[in-house]
């Protein structure tokens, strides 16, 4: 049966409890929202896994994306912070606490009494300090440098408490912990080894342990019983990572597998029809066009709503995803508790054939390119020329990168118009991080419009969930008529199982985790 | 014979040369990368600008290749920027998952493609003859890529009897392997077997129509006894050299069925390495590859010492049948 569950559960999603409370220590680590399964946990089994990539290994600086591998790095780490959907707010997995009183200018990290990873060490402050100041460092070039270098630097207050002074002040660390490798927490001494030697016996406090890891196969993992939280169910996990996720669902009805990670809206349909559990979470905001808002055509706002009038954004999902998944209509899901009817997009061609006569008339033709990245770039492309072929005044054109290239387009600007992800959890984290003028690493689109600045500031230091809800619908408001992104995908973060697996709790970035699954003999 | 193996082994050496020339010439004119993929979404110009010159891909062309040439002649591969791994540690690991899969293919290729090429041959331009033709041509013109999701929707999906992916290594048991193996094996072997049943076939019949078989038949010896004891030895030079060259070709040429069966070969750590742009790792295993195909090759030239005793004595004399025409003590050619 298909349980497609959103996360029903939430109540408010972040600032305010940012601010002045950050999390408090939690005993039994578990979120509770999106769950395939029901009924007493067993313990026992071993679960078969196929997640989305291939790890290169499992140094925390080489981890790439939270998404992708939930189940391997939440069994080798654990969880530093869990996301709490009941709240909106973050729960400490490993850490005793991780709180701010200033707004986000310092942070005092706690972490557990008597804590050690697998190998003895202490899993203290020290190590706090010696993993995110790592993360830092250029040459070991983490894909998380970039939010570390958010810390300025770390004082240690007493052996379990490290205080984190910020660059700026950033009330939304916390929500950004979960996405990024800052959560990834390895034994110093470990790491001292090198990362090969690291590589081959990793060692974090996570429920699990490294058993073996055959380099493009499988990577077992046994239960740690020494785990600090409660104990997982499960005696052992097997991962493979597969990126084909026809394969994964081949996989998956074959036998091979108990549970794949999935975030392709046509998969989902496919093993709903399988007779699969499909566990969805699905984000705010969601995947779109993404318009360089400091480089012509699209630096003038009127070409920017000439394309949200012009493009029918549900038709190129559909050519997209192959007439499955979803076009988001609002930022918030109606779940959300900032939710309003606020259409991010209203479709109107005389509109928009009048803005693209009124810019060519000036001298300014919308002409552009659109970066086609390998993958659905070139189905995006194609349904957006057939889309703008219908329009006077307005040409674009393919800009054909590679893959490996996508990190550079966006630093540098290098583009017109991109597709990228304006997905969050916790909009005080990532939302304000791509749309403030003054995020400047992170807000890819560039857009710096005063009003929305205001608005997302005062979202983010509001102390109240009503503050917060007029702060944020005014923001809603002001990225319509602005116009940075068209989202024309929702952004999913999923897993399909068989209805043996249970204790799947999808909410956000890294899940589900690995300690809460168990298999109903 | 001295100087005609070391006249081999040094075009041996200048292919090895000029196919590692030619990789790391195209990864670098390849767009992105390795600093931008590991660098990902703080992959600033400088950062990368920065990355490239510590990893050393800011020094000159010939600089760069030549420290690589040196270290490798002295075993050393180098270590992987991605995964931190010496790239000579990984081939070691992935090399068995390929080398297996490029024999069982073989074997199977070979036992499927020899009955048929032997009946085509015994009643040749029959309807049975034809219906084998017609079948192996049909299997060349099934690559890997389509017979693959085929196999595995049949074999897997529907009657959930092999599966889908994965590779379970021989110390976890013979049976396990076979069936992990088998569907890639069977997906690669097809376009072999079209290959080697029409190169048999059109031998045996050649050699079906020489005067010494029609001497052995006259002698009243059966179809079978003449097939197998008279004509298929001298008909198989061909066969031995395709069946050397297939080998050597798949231990490179398995990269889409490794990465569609998720099978952790050098296919599908080349195919990833690329990706990556790591280009350590993507010269590695390219210059292993290429030794193991010259070797091969090598070892398929003596080998037609040991099947046509006549070979051994000069190099010309190989050439001539690595042409297709072997010559009696006369002189006259005798197989075409």
């Amino acid at each position: 049966m298909f349980t497609r569950k959103r996360s029903t559960l939430i109540a408010a999603v972040a600032a305010a409890a940012l601010l002045f409370t950050g999390c408090a220590g939690t005993d039994d680590g578990a979120t509770s929202v999106a769950d395939a399964g029901s009924g007493e946990p067993v313990s026992g089994g071993t679960l078969r896994v196929l997640e989305m990539v291939q790890p290169t290994g499992f140094d925390p600086v080489q981890v790439f994306s939270s998404t992708s591998m939930p189940i391997t790095y939440t069994a080798l780490y654990g969880q530093f912070v869990i996301a709490n959907p009941e709240t909106g707010g973050y729960d400490c997995g490993l850490c005793e606490s991780f709180t701010t009183a200033d707004g986000g200018a310092t942070w005092d990290v706690v972490t557990r009494e008597g804590l050690t990873f697998t190998d003895g060490t202490p899993f203290d402050a020290e190590a706090i300090k010696y993993n995110w100041d790592r993360m830092k460092d250029p040459a070991l070039g983490s894909a998380s440098a970039g939010v570390a270098s958010q810390i300025d630097h770390i004082e240690i207050v007493d052996p379990r408490t490290a205080r984190l002074h910020m660059v700026v002040p950033t009330p939304g660390l916390l929500g950004l912990m979960p996405i990024y490798s800052l959560q990834w927490i390895a034994s110093p001494t470990a790491l001292e080894q090198g990362q090969e030697a690291f590589n081959k016996n990793p060692i974090g406090a996570g429920p699990f342990v490294l058993e073996s890891w055959t380099q493009g196969g499988t990577v077992k993992l046994v239960r740690n019983d020494d785990y600090a939280g409660d104990p997982a169910y499960l005696d052992a996990i097997e991962v493979q990572g597969v990126a084909d996720g026809t394969q994964r669902l081949n996989a998956l009805i074959s036998g091979q597998a108990d549970i794949v990670m999935n975030s392709d809206p046509a998969l989902f349909a496919e093993s709903e029809s399988a007779g699969y559990v499909n566990s969805v979470y699905t984000f705010n905001g969601g995947v779109g066009f993404m318009f360089n808002t400091a480089k012509a055509p699209f630096d003038d706002v009127r070409a920017r709503q000439a394309l949200a009038y012009a493009l029918d954004l549900e038709a190129i999902n559909s050519a997209v995803n192959k007439g499955t998944g979803g076009t988001p209509k609002t930022l918030f899901q109606k779940n959300s508790p900032f939710y309003e009817d606020i259409p991010l997009q209203t479709q109107d061609s005389e509109k928009a054939q009048e803005l693209f006569d009124e810019l060519a008339a000036e001298g300014k033709p919308v002409e552009f390119a659109y970066t086609v990245f390998p993958g659905v770039g070139a189905a995006t492309f194609d349904a957006l020329q057939a889309q703008l072929a219908e329009y006077d005044n307005v040409t674009v054109t393919a800009d054909q990168r590679d893959s490996s290239e996508q990190g550079v387009v966006t630093t540098t600007g290098d583009y017109n118009l991109a597709t990228s992800s304006l997905a969050f959890v916790d909009p005080a984290s990532r939302l304000w991080g791509a749309l403030s003028g003054d995020a400047d690493r992170t807000n890819y689109s560039r857009i710096d419009d005063p009003e929305l600045n205001e608005a997302l500031d005062a979202a983010v230091a509001a102390e109240d969930q009503d503050a917060q809800h007029e702060q944020w619908t005014l923001v809603q408001e002001r990225l319509v008529e602005v116009v940075p992104y068209l989202l024309f995908q929702e952004y999913l973060n999923g897993a399909i199982s068989t209805d043996q697996v249970h204790g799947i709790h999808m909410y956000g970035y890294t899940t589900p985790a690995a300690a809460d699954i168990w298999i109903q003999p | 014979m001295w100087a005609d193996l070391l006249r081999r082994a040094g075009y041996a050496l200048l292919v090895i040369l000029l196919v590692t020339i030619g990789v790391q010439a195209l990864m670098s004119l390849a767009p992105g990368s390795v600093a931008e993929v590991i660098l990902g979404e703080n992959a600033t110009p400088d950062a990368v600008a920065e990355m490239n010159a510590a990893l050393g891909y800011d020094r000159p062309f010939v600089v760069q290749y030549v420290d690589w040439l040196l270290a490798a002649l002295q075993g050393d591969l180098g270590t992987s920027p991605i995964t931190h791994i010496p790239v000579m540690e990984s081939i070691a690991q992935r090399l068995p998952v390929t080398l297996e899969l490029a024999v069982l293919a073989l074997v199977i290729a070979l036992a499927v493609s020899i009955p048929l090429a032997v009946l085509s041959a015994a009643f040749p331009n029959s309807a049975l003859d034809r219906g084998i033709n017609a079948v192996t041509s049909a299997f060349l013109s099934i690559p890997a890529f389509v017979a693959g999701p085929v196999l595995i929707f049949i074999f897997a999906v529907s009657l959930k009897v092999l599966p889908a992916l994965g590779w379970v290594p021989i110390e976890d048991g013979l049976g396990p392997n076979l069936r992990s193996a088998i569907l890639p094996a069977i997906a690669v072997a097809l376009t072999e077997i079209a290959a080697f049943h029409r190169v048999l076939r059109a031998d045996l019949i050649g050699t079906l129509r020489e005067d010494f078989v029609a001497a052995a038949r006259a002698k009243g010896m059966t179809g079978g006894y003449v097939m197998f004891r008279h004509a298929f030895r001298p008909s198989s030079f061909s066969l031995l050299t395709i069946s050397g060259l297939s080998l050597a070709r798949l231990i490179g040429g398995t990269i889409i069925v490794e990465a569609l069966f998720v099978l952790p070969g050098l296919g599908q750590f080349i195919s990833t390495s690329i990706v990556q742009r790591d280009i350590v790792a993507v010269q590695g295993v390219v210059a292993f590859i290429a030794v193991g195909f010259v070797v091969i090759n090598m070892l398929v030239d003596v080998g037609y010492g040991a099947i046509d005793p006549r070979v051994r004595r000069t190099p010309k004399a190989a050439r001539r049948t690595r042409a297709g025409v072997t010559r009696n003590a006369t002189g006259k050619a005798v197989s075409a």
